[in-house]
């Protein structure tokens, strides 16, 4: 029974505002910023040389000038230098090799060199200012890179830093030192299996590391309550130094440990640098909550205060709330509303995300839309639990481990400690595909549309044979180069198998998931296809390619031809079901690829960027797009082509069979005038949403935004500090974004205007 | 077959009536104002329309029919956009010819109504016939407004209600909701303003009222036109005097008109 259903706003105490200010400087500042190794790696997730985002210092990190800004959504805290010591790490002054110990000596020193700071007014503490990659170098062996630019002349590409969702509850049962126990009881299970024994004393050379980390944060705070004048700020550090001094080693005993304790497994995992999310909040402080209230040591404004300190830490970070229980009952719980509360008083940056389903507590549920409705940002996500959940039955996840699904990343989702998909990592980019098609078709004039639709098959699996090799090289070389020990630490099957969750055998899910490039594009273009050469015969096959290598100079009229076909997004049957036809075909096409680990690739109707960018590298397209304009994201209809409104792109989306994907979600740029006569923002968005996810939608990320502002912040950054927007599958502050994808906004958002 | 002349359709509107809704526009008003918001509504006829932004100005439409069409400057003048054969719309290569007024038959916009029937359900809102005035069409009004009321979609008439009595009360049994204008209250104004006289619309809304159908009344307010205190209080106080009146509204004057207008070639 839910306790407290309040959605009031207390008034902020001054040290949470001094907090907030924090954060925000941070931010406007550029220190959360998160780049990537130029325009390329955006299309590809990978480019010759480049795995993952870009190390912002250290032996292979880029020219600032060439690094491309994703705005602030970074979990580390620069300070603009580099890591100080990180000519003396252990690969530096001995040798670097590819092996778990080697890394986790890189890894224990870095941690030991790595600040334990704690800024005035916290009480929730632990950041970063150095990822491991800034010390330790991150390359792959060059072979690699044959199959990474081959595929990527294939129009596919893709990286392995693990994009997954561990299960910190594992941690906060065990403790570090359970932790510890557990590995050296594997250890003794698998004397004798040099390999397994080998990364387990990777292992708890990690685990010490991070023991000693969190020590040292105790000390800090103690030496800081030394130097105290008044009592109460003296007590409070001492009262910290306590708890890290306890959670160092032991499991967190109450809920401000468990949210401390989270807060250091945080830091300790993302300083290797990768993207993952961090499960069921509600879930796991649940039962911390409802004992330290029972105990009378917690208030729910309290835990509320404690979640908005976290928040303030670490915004950028994915996690859940509410979705169903293991009886597939509703979980919303006391602290679903804590966390969103939390979210609610704090704002800013934050990717967190609400599971929607059919028996969901409709109180909650309004309030997450009202909250969405508030501050604007797309924050929280909204999601359609009950379809994450099929998607994954459907790609072959048991029913007794699916309804612990979780989002936990731009569009993706993953069952709580037992997938490793590196979801988001991998693209296919189907304009490419379609392209190949299309220049077969220039030579051999396939004699009907199915026949050229059939082409473009062949080539989608040519690209995904490219992409799956790839992958399974660098899954062989995974847990050597770069093994996560954190991670794998909070995964089930992996320190009882000696396996990294990177490696091969640990018996969790290891589908490739696949982000599609160019879906929306490619569906306008076919029809394009069908009815400009085959039913109308307005075009031959070689005109169009002339015309579309041309730019369209000299062919606007034919260009205008082509803008005027149907195109997705408008609820044009004909159009619609050849997107559904597509999207299936997709997803057949996928299927029947499988990874060296023995499971399939599954496609994702999303991509985390390269939308924005890819115009100019790809060309102009046969769905009248010129060069320099951007694709569509997603399987959101193409900026400008978007004529009906919003339900007409709603009933478009709904066509497509979305639970076949591991994401899709609807970026829905609405503006003000949207809501004008309607009951309030909230109330209609809370209609909107649960309408379409009622019929079969996944996922919506709602943004309420005036184009003027966001022409306005363009031009005068200074005057628009505040302004944040849901850029894909994330929020950041506007100003903070590369100029490419601030102009994308404000073309999507414009033709919503 | 019956069939209605429209000139758009809007989806996802959230302007002409309660909730979430889809509004179409028949073409053809009996009125003229001076400030029309949807003056591509006004003739009964189709019509050429020109999209100057399309517009590649290549001179294809005023060599092949010098009768209907000249360049005036870059402004294109349409002599006649009614009586055309509109075969230079096929041959635009700018696609910045095109015609308003699609000829659609019942079962034709049933279908594209139907479209969002889910929003409708869930914002409490339902279709609105508007223009125009769906009343000049008035077979085609009653069939389409019968079928969504038999179907549950909920049905709302724009109207200027300038229309006889025995054309009106053909719809009134199809109808949840009038949407009536009341522009000016001064008779000689009224028919300065917008070419006909306002007794009859306000005998209408008076029998509407009878009926016991809900009303909102809404006024466009149109600077140095009808904004005087003495109008706006006069529209108000009938307003007030009506039973089933649910919502009065002062609606502000629509500046996309202007560029509709060019859009029209004026
Ligand atoms: S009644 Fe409406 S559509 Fe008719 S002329 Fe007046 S403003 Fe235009
Ligand atoms: S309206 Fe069409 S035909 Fe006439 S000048 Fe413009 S583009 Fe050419």
């Amino acid at each position: 029974m839910i306790q407290d259903k309040s959605t009031k706003r207390p008034e902020m105490n001054q040290r949470m505002q001094r907090l907030c200010q924090r954060r925000n400087r941070l931010a406007i500042e550029g220190r959360r910023n998160l780049y990537m190794d130029g325009l390329l790696h955006g299309i590809y997730q990978w480019s010759p040389g480049s795995t993952s985002f870009s190390p912002e210092t250290g032996v292979t990190a880029i020219a600032a000038e060439e690094r491309v800004c994703l705005g602030d959504h970074n979990c580390r805290v620069g300070v603009g230098k580099p890591f100080p010591y990180a000519d003396q790490m252990p690969s530096v002054v001995g040798k670097y090799e590819y092996d778990p110990v080697n890394w986790a000596k890189d890894y224990e020193f870095f941690l030991a060199h790595s600040p334990a700071e704690i800024n005035p007014d916290e009480r929730i503490v632990g950041e970063f200012h150095w990822q491991l990659d800034e010390g330790r170098k991150l390359i792959y062996p060059e072979e690699i890179d044959v199959y990474g630019e081959k595929a990527m002349a294939l129009g596919a590409g893709g990286s392995c830093l693990t994009h997954t969702c561990p299960d910190l509850s594992i941690g906060m049962k065990l403790g570090w030192k359970g932790i510890r126990a557990k590995i050296v009881e594997s250890k003794e299970r698998f004397a004798g299996d040099e390999k397994k024994c080998h990364y387990l004393d990777a292992a708890i050379i990690v685990v010490n590391a991070i023991i000693r980390h969190i020590r040292a944060y105790g000390e800090k705070a103690r030496e800081l309550a030394g130097q105290e004048e008044t009592d109460c700020r003296s007590h409070e550090y001492m009262e910290l130094s306590d708890i890290c001094e306890r959670i160092a080693e032991d499991p967190p005993a109450s809920f401000r440990e468990a949210v401390q304790w989270m807060q250091f497994y945080q830091i300790c995992e993302r300083m290797n640098g990768h993207g993952n999310g961090y499960g069921r909040l509600d879930q796991i402080l649940q039962t911390f909550y409802e004992k330290d209230i029972e105990r009378g040591v917690l208030t729910p404004d309290l835990a509320r205060d404690l979640v908005e300190e976290f928040y303030l830490k670490y915004g950028g970070n994915y996690f859940s709330v509410s979705g169903r229980n293991e009886n597939l009952d509703d979980a919303t719980n006391d602290m679903s509303w804590v966390c969103l509360r939390a979210y609610d008083m704090v704002g800013g940056y934050n990717c967190m995300g609400v599971g929607w389903h059919s028996d969901i507590d409709k109180d909650f549920y309004r309030y997450a839309c009202e909250v969405v409705a508030r501050h604007r940002c797309g924050t929280p996500a909204l999601l359609n639990y009950d379809i994450m959940r099929k998607s994954e039955i459907y790609s072959g996840v048991k029913e007794e481990d699916a309804w612990n699904v979780t989002y936990s990343g731009c569009q993706w989702y993953c069952i709580v400690g037992k997938e490793y998909c590196d979801q988001d990592k991998n693209v296919i980019v189907l304009v490419q595909c379609l392209q190949r098609a299309f220049d077969k078709a220039v030579k051999n004039q396939p004699e009907s549309f199915d026949a050229f639709y059939d082409l473009l098959l062949k080539e989608l699996k040519i690209s995904a044979d490219a992409l799956v090799a790839l992958k399974n090289m660098e899954y062989h070389y995974q847990s050597k180069v770069w093994p996560e020990i954190v991670v794998s630490c909070m995964m089930h099957n992996c320190i009882e198998n000696g396996l990294d969750v990177t490696d091969f055998g640990t018996g969790n899910y290891n589908f490739t998931s696949v982000n599609l490039l160019g879906f929306t594009n490619v569906v306008d273009s076919l029809l394009n296809i069908k009815k400009m050469i085959y039913e109308m015969e307005k075009t031959s096959f070689a005109e169009l390619s002339t015309a579309v290598r041309a730019d369209f100079i000299g062919y606007e009229s034919l260009r205008r031809e082509l803008l005027d076909t149907a195109k997705f997004g408008n609820d044009d049957d004909e159009c619609d079901a050849l997107a559904r036809r597509f999207s299936d075909d997709i997803e057949n096409v996928l299927r029947s690829v499988k990874n060296a680990k023995g499971f399939h690739l599954r496609p994702s109707l999303f991509q985390f960027m390269g939308h924005s960018i890819a115009g100019p590298f790809l060309g102009a397209g046969i769905d009248g797009r010129k060069k320099a304009e951007p694709f569509a994201q997603g399987f959101n209809p193409t900026h400008g082509r978007s004529l009906n409104g919003a339900t007409a792109v709603a009933n478009s989306m709904l066509k497509i069979d979305q639970q076949k994907f591991i994401g899709a979600p609807w970026q829905c740029e609405l503006s003000p005038s949207f809501f004008k006569n309607l009951d309030s923002e909230g109330d209609a968005l809370y209609k909107l949403t649960t309408t379409y996810f009622s019929h079969g939608g996944m996922h919506i990320n709602a943004n309420i935004l005036a184009v003027k502002d966001l022409e306005e912040a363009m031009k005068k950054p200074e005057k628009h500090q505040d302004l944040m927007i849901k850029v894909t599958g994330y929020s950041a502050h506007f100003i903070n974004l590369d100029k490419h994808y601030q102009s994308e906004i404000v073309k999507r958002t414009r033709q919503n205007a | 077959m019956t069939t209605a002349l429209i000139s758009n359709i809007e989806r996802g509107s959230a302007v002409d009536g309660p909730g979430m809704r889809t509004v179409v526009f028949f073409k053809g008003c009996p009125l003229s104002c001076v400030w029309c918001h949807n003056p591509e509504t006004i003739s009964p006829y189709p019509e050429l329309e020109w999209e100057e932004k399309r517009c590649m100005r290549c001179g294809l439409c005023f060599t092949e029919y010098p009768e209907y069409f000249s360049m005036n400057g870059k402004t294109l003048q349409m002599n006649d956009k009614r009586t055309l054969d509109f075969s230079c719309v096929e041959k635009c290569p700018g696609k910045a010819l095109s015609v308003n007024g699609k000829t659609m038959t019942i079962r034709e916009l049933f279908y594209t109504i139907k479209k969002d029937r889910m929003f409708y359900e869930s914002f409490s809102g339902g279709v609105t016939f508007s223009g125009g005035e769906p009343l000049m069409q008035i077979n085609a009004l009653v069939e389409i407004a019968e079928h969504c009321s038999k179907e549950g979609i909920h049905t709302a008439l724009d109207t200027t209600c300038f229309a006889s009595w025995e054309i009106l009360k053909q719809v009134i049994p199809f109808i949840k909701l009038f949407l009536c204008d009341l522009k000016l209250f001064n008779p000689e104004k009224h028919r300065k303003y917008t070419g006909v006289e306002p007794e009859l619309i306000r005998e209408n809304i008076q029998k509407i009222d009878q009926h016991g159908i809900p009303i909102w009344i809404r006024t466009p307010v149109i600077s140095g036109i009808n904004d005087d205190e003495e109008n706006i209080s006069s529209c108000a106080a009938f307003a007030a005097s009506l039973k089933h009146l649910i919502r009065y509204e002062l609606l502000p004057y629509n500046p996309l008109a202007e560029i509709k207008y060019v859009k029209q070639g004026h």
